[in-house]
């Protein structure tokens, strides 16, 4: 990273040498011991522990669930940012604050409301519990906390494109005699449909390494409702490093996969925006 | 003395942006910077300004070489663009800006300052109005606000940046002359860059046009368009219309039409003309009406003349009729090599 | 009518997941009434735990702010190679799960980690320890300050700066008189996304920090603490306070929308 130009603004090197030196002190140097203890560890170690039944059991879990809860989130959030954008209607305002009450409510509070309204005794639990519907301390569960912390993610891609997109543009294809659902489909959803993806990715990203929101419905029974990130602070009570370290190891690989798919997202979009 | 630059060249990653650029504006004198988007003519005014820096080359002020010194050092007055005017301060605060920044012992009094601030607020004519912000007024008053507040460290040069370019038509025409007749009394040498022909041809002692990153001409406004240095000066100042010729033994060929003496050695050129300079002639150009239109008590007409792309404009004194085939002439015309 | 029909469907998802988990919280911390959700905020560990919540965020919340703003100017004013990487390293922790988040520096500082044993024999704890709190609340919080200038100072361009030093001001003057206003808005939020975040932050805190009752407890980490004693009560009386934060930051945050929208960039951008 070199200085191509003298500039007439002063601070470059000592801007650019304290945003380093942080960054490395807080993020680089800690995120590498990760890694680098995963290389110590030797590959049949490493694969022993990071791909154990019960950590396999785990990313099955966490990965399904995420991306269930991604998908509800795509749906659902894409109906919340439509009628945001599209509509007029009393407490608008409101509505768009509530969207974001997951980014500001702390996990632990969302985690132990959300189990009062869905354990078997709990007020939305209790009537679906005569019909034989377990939610908490089931996948179920744990699907439900995570569609809570991904909506705002697929709400707040798809609005701003949404609202580029305009009425005007479907009443152009209304114009050329198309209808409803052909407009939604050939003309909105190819439209958004980069944002929506993003959206869709930031949410999945987000609910497999969520925790707080998720020990508390999930019942953290090993094989069945245990999550990854519960599984690798189980291992670091029980001082197995290295166990927690390799499942660390994977799930950080892909949030850096997720993190690249989201870039080269946001580049097809800019591609896209240009032509 | 005055602005010196010298060699100056400068690159913007693969871009090179000014090749080899030199100049000089005379103490006193008003030049523009005329030129096309990426002409490199803002780039210039730029490293004149200080606010960047030439990869090689000099800028000299009043003979002293100022290439490495700092913008605040040099002693010019930069109006930018969009103005950049504080917009969280008042115009009053806006204007001193460039004074209470200064270190204690070399601060003016608040009495001092209060009372620099309201002589430019007279001197661009916006008196009363220090208390307001940025955001409360006209475009065409803010600019005269970045003017007051370049002023105000009263600075050697003064250099503006395309300082009609944000304004609608009618304040634009009112401003320029107000902003000549503030040059002539303050006597400051002053650049300014602009695209608009007729900005730099009202406004400037001099016009020097650049393209691409080079200088194409420098001369008087009435130079400029009477006796452009290069096709690109013709085209770019004026209307204009080029037709290719051969030239033989001394005289400029259109096919087997003569177009008159030239003074330039044979071979393929081009020649430009301007629709004013344009004559029906038996034995001119054939050419075929494709759209006419009164001006100025003449008959503006645009014509096709076979295998040129672009259509010729032509002012003719007798009404045309649409699909006629007239002859032309031009009387006035330059050579360019082809 | 479709209108009411989407909107309907729209609100009562909204209801349903994420309006009535917020209602959920209030109306379980009253449920013996006020006199017993007064008597679980006020009991010692309570208050230990807001004690060290409000420490923590007073840490770690001006140290992120000097960076954002630090490396928003070096981000927006300079050109240089390698920005884009410097820009997708700053938004790296959004995307490392909290639990990851605790676990770096329990790697680094912890008994068996990098460090350990030279903090060991110097008697500096970290993990299980106030500044590893606050190490691990710096990290999850990181990005906040920094993604909410950079666009906004992007677009702001650097035509002001240039003014003020044209002017002869100094780097530090054009900062104070001339960039910091300008941003004042976006910086505002920013500032209120990461403390709403520092202070509820649990999965990163609770690796750390060992759960020592009445000293290393934040409030998130002591609600789970009752939680798990059954005390619920408690758990939403302590939750509720969280869930006011909660409530404060998105109206402010709504009002700094309303008002000051074209001075803050990138909201849900």
């Amino acid at each position: 990273m070199t200085r191509l130009k003298r500039s007439v603004l002063p601070g470059f090197g000592l801007t650019f040498g304290l945003t380093l030196a942080y960054l490395s002190i807080v993020v680089l140097i800690p995120l590498s011991t990760v890694f680098l203890k995963s290389a110590g560890m030797g590959p049949a170690d490493f694969a022993r522990v990071a791909f154990s039944e019960r950590a396999v059991a785990a990313y099955r879990l966490s990965f399904g669930a995420a991306l269930a809860a991604a998908a509800v989130n795509a749906v659902f959030g894409m109906l919340v940012a439509w009628v945001l954008v599209r509509y007029r209607f009393v407490g608008r305002r409101f509505v768009s604050a509530i969207v974001d009450l997951p980014f500001a409510l702390p996990t632990a509070v969302a985690g132990i409301a959300l189990t009062a309204l869905w354990a078997t005794d709990g007020w939305i639990g209790q009537y679906l519990a005569p019909l034989g519907i377990k939610v908490a301390y089931t996948s179920l569960g744990v699907t439900i906390a995570l569609v809570f912390v991904g909506l705002p993610f697929v709400v707040r891609s798809v609005e701003p494109v949404l609202e580029d997109v305009g009425r005007d543009l479907e009443e152009a294809a209304a114009s050329l005699g198309a209808g409803r659902f052909t407009i939604f489909r050939r003309v909105i959803l190819p439209a958004i449909g980069p944002a929506l993806l993003t959206g869709f990715a930031l949410a999945f990203a987000r609910g497999v390494g969520e925790y707080g929101s998720v020990i508390f419905i999930a019942g953290n029974l090993p094989y069945k409702t245990e999550i990854a990130p519960l599984l690798i602070v189980t291992q670091l009570e029980q001082y197995d490093y290295a166990g927690a370290t390799a499942i660390a190891t994977v799930m950080l690989l892909l949030a850096f996969a997720m993190l690249l798919a989201v870039n080269l997202l946001q580049v097809w979009r800019r591609r896209r925006m240009e032509r | 003395m005055g602005i010196t630059v010298t060699g100056v060249r400068k690159t913007f990653g693969s871009f090179a942006a000014l090749h080899g650029i030199d100049l000089d504006a005379q103490p006193g004198e008003f030049l523009a910077l005329l030129g096309p988007s990426g002409s490199g003519k803002t780039t210039l005014l730029r490293i004149i300004a200080g606010l960047e820096f030439p990869d090689a080359g000099t800028v000299a002020f009043d003979g002293e070489d100022v290439t490495g010194r700092p913008v605040a050092e040099r002693g010019v007055g930069f109006v930018f663009q969009q103005y950049a005017l504080f917009r969280h301060m008042t115009i009053a605060d806006n204007i001193a800006f460039g004074l209470t920044v200064r270190p204690r012992r070399d601060r003016p009094a608040k009495a001092e300052i209060a009372r620099r601030v309201a002589e430019l607020l007279d001197l661009v004519q916006l008196p009363g109005l220090g208390g307001r912000y940025p955001a409360q007024l006209s475009g065409g008053q803010r600019q005269r606000v970045a003017l007051a507040r370049a002023l105000a460290v009263e600075p050697r040069f003064l250099l503006l940046d395309e300082p009609f370019g944000a304004l609608d038509a009618k304040v634009r025409k009112d401003l320029r002359r107000w902003l000549r007749g503030l040059h002539d009394r303050l006597g400051l040498t002053s650049i300014f860059v602009t695209h608009d022909q007729e900005e730099a041809l009202e406004l400037a002692d001099r016009v020097v046009v650049m393209d691409h990153g080079v200088i194409e001409q420098v001369a008087p406004p009435a130079d400029i368009y009477d006796r452009p240095a290069s096709a690109f000066v013709f085209g770019f100042v004026g209307e204009s219309n080029c037709l290719p010729v051969a030239v033989r033994a001394g005289r400029a060929w259109y096919g087997t039409i003569d177009l008159g003496p030239v003074a330039v050695a044979d071979g393929a050129a081009h020649a430009w003309f301007r629709p004013h300079d344009v004559v029906l002639a038996d034995g001119g150009i054939p050419a075929t009406v494709l759209l006419a239109r009164p001006k100025n008590g003449l008959t503006r007409v645009e014509v096709q003349v076979a295998g040129i792309d672009k259509p010729f404009e032509a002012d003719l004194p007798s009404p045309a009729a649409l699909g006629d085939t007239v002859h032309l002439a031009p009387t006035r015309f330059r050579l360019f090599p082809a | 009518m479709t209108r009411a029909a989407l909107i309907a469907a729209a609100l009562a998802f909204l209801g349903l997941f994420v309006l009535m988990p917020f209602v959920a919280v209030f109306v379980e911390a009253f449920r013996q009434g006020v006199p017993t959700f007064l008597s679980a905020l006020a009991e010692p560990d309570a208050m230990a735990a807001m004690r060290l919540t409000l420490l923590v965020a007073a840490i770690s919340v001006p140290a992120n702010i000097v960076f954002g703003i630090v490396a928003a100017w070096c981000i927006t004013k300079f050109e240089f190679r390698g920005k884009g990487l410097l820009i997708t390293l700053i938004d790296l922790p959004f995307s490392v799960s909290p639990v990851v988040a605790g676990l770096i520096y329990v790697l680094l500082f912890g008994i068996n980690g990098w460090f350990g044993p030279w903090l060991q024999a110097n008697g500096v704890e970290i993990i299980f320890a106030v500044p590893g709190i606050v190490l691990a609340t710096i990290f999850v919080t990181f990005p906040f300050v920094a993604r909410e200038l950079i666009p906004l100072m992007a677009e702001q361009g650097r035509d002001d700066e240039e003014a003020a030093i044209s002017l002869g001001a100094t780097g530090w003057q054009t900062f104070w008189h001339v960039t910091l206003p300008n941003i004042r808005w976006g910086l505002l939020y920013g500032v209120l996304l990461c403390n709403a975040r520092a202070m509820g932050e649990f999965g990163a805190v609770s690796v750390v920090s060992g759960h020592i009752r009445g000293l290393t407890n934040t409030m998130p980490l002591h609600v789970e603490i009752l939680y798990t004693e059954y005390n619920f009560v408690g758990a939403f009386a302590v939750a509720s306070l969280l869930a006011v934060l909660a409530l404060v930051t998105l109206v402010v945050k709504t009002l700094l929308e309303w008002r000051y929208g074209d001075q803050i960039q990138g909201i849900g951008h």
